[in-house]
């Protein structure tokens, strides 16, 4: 084979993977379904969402997130055109309450606090809260959006939290 | 005296311009992308990779120069 032609076909090859990973850019987030699920790593910050925070009110027990205080913080990162989000939280309570969840809405300490949509008991002690945020009611910096577990209980009491996932609708 | 003679070689020169041109001008879409709309890139993939397959693309240019 001549060297021109293996240049060309090596050409070829890269212009089809260099415009295939900006079609595979556009399906990730122009997604058929019109929604993205985004499942938080407790005690890990992923490239859309944080890991929650500040660290002294928290702990990692067993993979499990503990929340100790009230209240603890997270932060997502959602492109414009997903204007409605669905947050599924799947806890245990130890004696601290699950009040429910806000959405900053100002520069400073402004927060839109809402309460579940509902709860579903799974029967073994763990429970499903699940919210849902108007995000373009959110206040935002460079798509960054921040939104608060509100919880209530006594010193030394405790939320288990198993899992976070975000559902970001078009 | 193996790699002297793979680094003379005009194919790999090419290569190297390909895969320069590639991964430079993809860093600097996905750049483009991130400014405009941030997280549309960095969501899914970080472009920090592509820039340094292009510094290391450089690099293996400027050796080829030095031992040519």
């Amino acid at each position: 084979m001549r060297k021109s032609v293996i240049i060309k076909i090596i050409r070829i090859f890269f212009a089809l993977v260099v415009t295939g990973g900006v079609l595979w850019l556009f399906n990730m987030n122009f997604p058929m379904s019109r929604q993205i699920e985004v499942n938080a790593v407790l005690g890990q910050d992923k490239p859309m969402i944080s890991r929650l925070g500040p660290d002294p009110r928290l702990k990692i027990e067993d993979d499990y997130q503990i929340i100790l205080e009230n209240p603890v913080y997270f932060d997502l990162r959602s492109l414009s055109w997903f204007t409605q989000s669905r947050i599924e939280i799947v806890y245990q309570e130890w004696g601290r309450k699950l009040v429910g969840m806000a959405g900053k809405v100002g520069a400073e300490w402004q927060y839109l606090e809402i309460k579940p949509l509902m709860i579903s008991d799974y029967g073994d002690g763990w429970q499903q809260a699940v919210f849902s945020f108007d995000m373009t009611k959110l206040y935002h910096e460079r798509n960054i959006r921040r939104f608060i577990i509100s919880t209530e209980g006594e010193t030394g009491s405790k939320l288990k939290i198993k899992s976070i996932k975000v559902i970001l609708l078009r | 005296m193996k790699l002297k003679n793979i680094l003379k070689s005009d194919l790999l020169l090419e290569l190297n311009q390909i895969i320069f041109k590639a991964a430079f001008l993809s860093f600097i879409l996905a750049v483009i992308f991130e400014y405009f709309a941030p997280g549309f890139v960095m969501n899914w993939f970080n472009p920090i990779w592509l820039l340094l397959v292009s510094i290391i693309n450089v690099i293996l240019a400027v050796l080829k120069d030095n031992i040519t």
